[in-house]
């Protein structure tokens, strides 16, 4: 009898305090979360002024859903033309990274842009890989070359450009 | 309780000095190696340390007499927990900078050993004033011990310092030493440089605290010798006085 009623103030007093840190945690992202969404779209459009120039501007936004992720397409009007800017998440082991990946009108691979990178090796693989391969003359052999120091992260940014290339084709071949 | 002449600050500085977490308990070292980097990542992860250091141990403290001995790991961790959670909410939201710099390790506090082992050596054991200067002075030798490591790296690695690109509020200001950008080795920036530095500074208190302790040794070692030559030179007086009488 003492030990069921032991059982039953620990299973009452733990279950009080999750109680009490998701209702604290809830509060936290009622407050904070206006302010992490206006963040977030800020960096977007950094991201699209830093891949298509400052005079560039988003005309239309599409949601792209398959079994693995839903992303986001922004139609973007720079220099006259027509281009794209996809929005790709993904995670490995190492943590998350967004990324805005941009391609011209011939869907070529304009430039990349990062929105959340909580990789473990993050400043390596920004470092080591996204800033040579904007800086390359071919972005695309540079997206290949992923021998950096954070060659698992570097694969899985390889990963989220062939998947947003593809899904640009895919809305091309729509058009 | 009546509390003893200067053991609030004795409890503060115990942190800083003798117990310093990074230094000398070796503790926190992942961090430690990965945020310091620049000063000012230094800063904040300092910062946000001593915060979820202050708020889990003053909450332990005031629930350690209703928290079962049984669930009191858990009972720490999700509390831990719900203020890193807090902590990376706010940080995300208004200094979105320090959220992309730190990235993971904000979310690594959660298995900081320091926090978890304040809690349960500390905090579980004593008053919330007691518990809040432990926090308080722990966090600030945490603190400071990462400020030596980035101050190390950044001016080796950069040859100067960068102000205001994390916390953007601060105009961007670039403090160059004359002369040290064109020594500048990069290498202090990479993780094996931060190995390099941790290890040299690690060597510098250790060996400080072993010459405390040989100085130590040797003042207790003339003590006792003069203790000993004292005894003798009374021995001797009475042995004169003896043979005189």
């Amino acid at each position: 009898m003492a030990n069921t009623k032991r059982y039953v103030i620990t299973a009452i007093t733990l279950g009080i305090i999750g109680a009490a840190s998701a209702g604290i945690i809830g509060v936290t992202n009622l407050v904070t979360r206006e302010k992490i969404k206006q963040n977030e779209q800020n960096k977007i459009n950094e991201g699209i002024a830093e891949i298509f120039g400052h005079n560039s501007t988003i005309f239309n936004t599409q949601s792209i859903e398959n079994e693995k992720y839903t992303n986001t397409v922004y139609f973007v009007k720079a220099d006259e033309k027509n281009q794209y800017a996809f929005r790709a998440d993904g995670s490995n082991m190492y943590g998350k990274i967004s990324l805005l990946v941009g391609f011209n009108e011939l869907n070529q691979f304009k430039g990349i842009s990062v929105i959340v990178n909580e990789q473990t090796y993050a400043s390596t693989l920004v470092n080591n890989y996204i800033n040579p391969m904007k800086e390359a003359d071919n972005k695309d052999d540079a997206l290949e070359d992923v021998s950096c120091g954070a060659t698992y992260g570097a694969k899985l940014i390889r990963d989220l450009v062939n998947d947003a290339r593809n899904v640009v084709k895919k809305i091309n071949a729509k058009e | 309780m009546k509390r003893e002449k200067g053991q609030t600050k004795k409890n503060f500085l115990k942190g800083i000095i003798q117990e310093n977490p990074l230094l000398v308990s070796i503790l926190g070292t992942c961090p430690a190696l990965a945020t310091t980097k620049s000063l000012e990542a230094a800063i904040g992860m300092g910062i946000l340390f001593t915060i979820v250091l202050l708020c889990s141990n003053v909450l332990i403290s005031l629930l350690r007499k209703l928290i079962p001995d049984e669930i009191r790991t858990p009972a720490y961790i999700v509390i831990i927990a719900t203020f890193v959670t807090m902590v990376k909410m706010f940080t995300n939201a208004f200094l979105p900078e320090l959220y992309s710099t730190l990235g993971v390790f904000i979310s690594l506090i959660v298995v900081n050993c320091i926090v978890l082992g304040r809690a349960e050596a500390y905090a579980s054991k004593n008053g919330v004033f007691d518990s809040f200067i432990d926090a308080l002075g722990m966090g600030v030798g945490y603190t400071l011990s990462l400020c030596l490591l980035a101050f190390f790296r950044e001016l080796l690695g950069t040859g100067g310092f960068t102000f205001g690109q994390i916390f953007t509020f601060i105009p961007l200001t670039k403090l160059i030493i004359p002369g040290a950008e064109k020594f500048a080795i990069s290498l202090f920036q990479t993780p094996a440089g931060a190995f390099i530095v941790f290890g040299i500074v690690l060597a510098v208190v250790a060996f400080i605290k072993n010459r405390k302790a040989e100085l130590k040794a040797f003042e207790a070692k003339q003590a006792k010798l003069k203790a000993a030559e004292e005894a003798k030179a009374k021995l001797a007086a009475q042995q004169a006085q003896g043979g005189q009488q």
